[in-house]
């Protein structure tokens, strides 16, 4: 009995061990997490008891160093080479950023099932196909090349790896502990995964598939009627531009379309914005040139980026870096600013491709026979057996998209694709003093497309599209292509000075919020995906002005002012018929809103809440073209989109409007000059010829519901700071690191793109005075990674107020707050 | 030896031990020390248990304190409980003692299964 119970406690202390030292299922390991020793109470943040002055020996670098924290946490790095200056770089981004790094360099290369398990496999599968690592290692070929490019990355991998050999397990950030696992040695090969990683997510404006069924659907006339591609090129980024395009050769060739039947594309990721501009010193109170930039991204924590000032010898520069890549993105140095946004340009094409053997070993292109190169691919799964894909890669590049009932197999040709070296661009322009500088920089730059803002001292502007972008015939890639015919092999690409760009135009400012680039003088043809309102909202305010401030600046970037409600609510008021309320109380009230509205989509009024829900509820009802002939209103409440698809009621899956929904100002036109088109009649209704007239009340009558609903429940309060909803996610989606609900306006077609799940991700105005810049900016987040840190949302309430903070661009390490925390790092050598 | 000098005297242990390896020293410090002292009452459980779960608390709270709760609050909301510090400040204690409390009764068992043969 003695033994018996030994045995039985010596059973129960082992498998208490063994249970709160491993992970069950997602439950993280138990007792492991717990232990205050090194569990998660060793990620809180206990206050600063660190020396303000201290010192410390460092191996690795080749001189002193010295960072200065400022009160923010933003580390301001001197350094006596640059070797030393990236890899304290790596380091200090590492410290505060680790997790963050690596999860999106694992997301990148598709490895996200060793982290989580299963759920994730998807994702990867598509990471691999669409040939993330294989970019990445194709770039990593190349940038050896420029010795400056790969000894700042091995500099920075040094500072990385620095990090993660000094830390103590229990130092290991909070997602480690909570996920279970432990990071890996940084490469150069990861930063160039995180560059994918960012192309990927900034190329997202492809349509080829969505375009191929619409036109089925559609038909030839009424889809080039509904998706005109180089008519609505109102206020673009360059006007009147164009270059000699005389020594040019041009494609002659025939476009030849897939004639296949292809499956339904996927929903396309949020459409992801930005805003910059510049405006000469003629156009401003101080004299001085300003520059301004606000990236708009999927708001997330970690914020995406990390503020830093690089100072060496070759460099004093001051911005956002991406953590996992070296050097400044956007900021500015002791001569010139730049800022970058989207320029939304097609870089992806899809060739449906032909194999000519059962097992896809050989396919046809013209005449010839062509052997595909297959890639295996392991996904290693956590809990469970590795998954193993062979991607395989034609000519046009990988075969992204397979249907294997219908053997239909597509190739994706993407730019990302393509060896560069972006890195040497931002590494050029951190140390650039003039515009043929900074022209030299974006000349390395391939992809993804980006809109450069610049400005300088000496009182210049430019702005220039830059990106590696292939010349196309008309409608070139908007559709799925035959990959049979060998005329597509013959590419040729535009040169970077016919990108459009112009340097300090009369006009006195330029600027750029995704929409197109150029006007119908340019040339080329060009395609994507582009903002029509907030370009011009932008404009017009730069335009109106001519002794603009730094106040006036910021007052910009927050402006909630919604363009496409000033031209289509007065369209809408004017056909609403009033005689046909039925349901008096809330279709008054409601109206009543709109009337006393001014378009600004400010979150404490209730008006916008009610525009926005009316104009998706007149969308619904009016692109009923793609639906189903039983289609009727009620189903619309009554069921999903996804119930509707399986049930063959529709047809096409549409809860993200702009899947296939036309662009607003084709829906505004229409309902300016033709509000007794064929497309406003219901299809459902066979008694009846519906007009604009009708939909305008059915959707208002919907609104009117909806808004009734709200305003009864107070859970779910009517103004548009609460209705919206907007709020900052954790990268892995864990909401107990995500921020609450923040209470704030904004709207994807204001200069304030803020909607519930984007908007600016770092707000930077840039002032440069003759005597040095200076510089205010704010993040949605804060400098720390980790949820246990003050610093990991310290200035989001700033950001939510629509506050600024005053950066502060050192001249030297000598002229310092005396209360900011300083190291001084030694040099083993000395 | 008397509970409270076993209880002094794992915690003592323990938090030498954690100071260099993993958590799950305590339990074995806390079964060795009850081998080596322990009474042959029903007590064992108590000197693992207290031992542990009082050094646990007092880490925690002075962490808790210190960072002004700012980490202990999502925590709490990760796993779905009230947000108050005091839950997770408890529940540390409790899992932590739970453990090395079964670790130094199964201390006690041996003693009684070794000395009861010798004796």
């Amino acid at each position: 009995m003695k033994f018996f119970k030994a045995t039985v406690g010596l059973t129960l202390t082992a498998l208490i061990i063994h249970f709160g030292d491993n992970r069950i299922g997602s439950v993280p390991p138990v007792l492991r997490f717990l232990d205050p020793y090194h569990g998660f109470w060793q990620n809180a943040e206990t206050g600063n008891d660190s020396e303000m002055v201290s010192e410390f020996v460092l191996q690795e670098l080749r001189a002193t160093a010295k960072v200065i924290f400022d009160d923010r946490g933003v580390p301001h790095v001197f350094a006596e080479n640059d070797h030393d200056l990236y890899f304290l770089q790596g380091y200090l981004t590492a410290k505060d950023r680790m997790w963050q790094m690596e999860f999106q360099t694992h997301a990148a290369a598709g490895r996200l099932s060793e982290i989580v398990g299963e759920k994730a496999l998807s994702f990867d599968l598509e990471q691999r196909r669409i040939g993330m690592s294989w970019a990445a290692e194709r770039a990593m070929e190349l940038i050896p090349e420029d010795s400056a490019s790969i000894e700042t990355l091995k500099a920075y991998s040094e500072g990385v790896n620095y990090y993660l050999n000094s830390i103590e397990p229990d130092q290991l950030p909070l997602e480690y502990k909570l996920l279970d696992y432990k990071p890996e040695p940084w490469t150069e090969l990861k930063s160039s995964l995180l560059l994918k990683y960012m192309a990927k997510m900034l190329t997202g404006t492809e349509r080829d598939r969505p375009n191929t069924e619409a036109l089925k659907i559609l038909g030839d006339e009424l889809f080039f009627k509904l998706y005109p591609d180089q008519n609505y090129l109102d206020d673009p980024i360059v006007p009147n531009f164009k270059p000699d395009t005389s020594q040019i050769a041009s494609l002659s060739a025939v476009v030849s379309y897939s004639q296949a039947d292809w499956e339904k594309g996927e929903i396309q990721p949020h459409f992801v914005g930005s805003n910059n501009w510049a405006v000469s010193g003629s156009r401003t109170e101080s004299g001085s040139a300003i520059l301004c930039n606000d990236p708009h991204l999927r708001l997330s924590l970690p914020s995406i980026w990390y503020e830093i000032q690089l100072n060496s010898p070759s460099v004093n520069c001051y911005g956002v870096s991406l953590p996992g890549a070296p050097g400044i993105t956007i900021g500015f140095n002791d001569s010139i600013a730049w800022g970058v946004t989207n320029a939304g340009r097609d870089v992806k094409d899809y060739y449906a491709m032909d194999f000519v053997d059962f097992d896809k070993g050989t396919y046809r292109v013209g005449e010839e026979t062509l052997v595909v190169n297959e890639r295996i691919e392991e996904i290693k799964v956590r809990g469970q057996r590795s998954v193993f894909d062979t991607v395989r890669y034609t000519v046009f590049g990988p075969i992204a998209y397979s249907n294997k009932e219908t053997n239909e197999h597509l190739a994706l040709r993407w730019l990302a694709h393509d060896p560069s070296n972006e890195l040497l661009s931002f590494y050029k322009l951190n140390r650039a003093k003039n515009f043929e500088d900074y022209q030299d920089a974006l000349s390395h730059y391939n992809c993804p497309g980006q809109n450069f803002v610049f400005a300088d001292t000496k009182n210049n502007i430019a702005i220039w599209q830059q990106g590696k972008f292939k010349v196309k015939l008309k409608n070139y890639g908007r559709f799925i292509l035959d990959g049979t015919d060998s005329l597509h092999l013959n590419e040729s690409f535009i040169p970077q000075r016919h990108n459009p760009h112009m340097l300090n135009p009369e006009r006195g400012f330029v600027s750029s919020a995704n929409q197109a680039a150029a006007d119908q003088d340019y040339p080329y043809y060009i395609s994507g995906v582009y903002e029509e309102f907030r370009n011009r909202t932008i404009n017009r305010f730069l335009r109106s002005d001519s002794s603009l401030t730094v106040q006036d600046m910021m007052n910009l970037q927050l402006s909630n002012y919604n363009l496409l409600a000033e031209e289509a609510l007065p369209l809408m008021l004017a056909l609403l018929d009033t005689s046909k309320f039925q349901n008096e109380e809330s279709e008054r009230l409601a109206l009543a809103e709109l009337f006393a509205w001014d378009y600004n989509n400010d979150k404490g009024i209730i008006a916008p809440t009610v525009f926005e829900i009316w104009w998706d509820e007149f969308n619904n009802l009016l692109w009923d073209e793609f639906n189903g002939q039983e289609w009727d209103q009620d189903m619309y409440y009554r069921y999903s989109w996804e119930e509707l698809m399986n049930s063959g009621k529709a047809k096409i899956d549409m809860r993200d409007p702009r899947y296939v929904y036309p662009m607003s100002k084709v829906t505004i036109d229409l309902l300016k000059n033709e509000p007794n088109s064929p497309l406003f009649d219901h299809h459902s209704s066979n008694d009846k010829i519906e007009t604009a007239q009708d939909i305008i009340y059915d959707s208002f009558y919907w609104t009117a519901m909806k808004f009734g609903d709200i305003i009864k429940y107070d859970f779910n309060k009517p103004h548009w700071g609460h209705y919206q909803g907007t709020r900052v996610q954790h990268l892995a989606r864990l909401d107990a690191f995500s921020s609450r609900k923040l209470f704030v306006g904004g709207s994807e077609h204001a200069p304030n793109a803020t909607t519930s799940t984007h908007g600016p991700s770092w707000r930077m105005i840039v002032e440069l005075n003759p005597d040095g810049p200076k510089a205010w900016g704010v993040l949605p987040g804060g400098q720390s990674g980790s949820p246990g840190s003050r610093l990991y949302i310290s200035s989001l309430e700033k950001w939510t107020k629509g506050e600024y903070n005053e950066l502060h661009f050192l001249k030297s390490d000598a002229s310092i707050d005396p209360s900011w925390s300083v190291l001084n790092y030694k040099s083993a050598q000395e | 030896m008397n509970l409270l000098v076993r209880i002094v005297l794992i915690a003592i242990l323990s938090a030498v031990s954690q100071t260099y390896l993993p958590w799950w020293t305590a339990v074995l410090i806390a079964l060795l020390v009850e081998l080596a002292l322990g009474k042959k009452d029903s007590t064992s459980f108590f000197a693992g248990f207290y031992g542990v779960a009082i050094p646990w608390m007092i880490l925690a709270a002075y962490i808790d304190i210190k960072s002004e709760s700012v980490l202990t609050v999502r925590i709490l909301e990760l796993f779905k409980l009230p947000q108050y510090s005091m839950v997770m400040i408890v529940l540390t204690g409790l899992l932590g003692g739970l453990a090395a409390g079964i670790g130094s009764l199964t201390g006690g068992w041996l003693k009684t299964a070794l000395t009861s043969e010798n004796g």
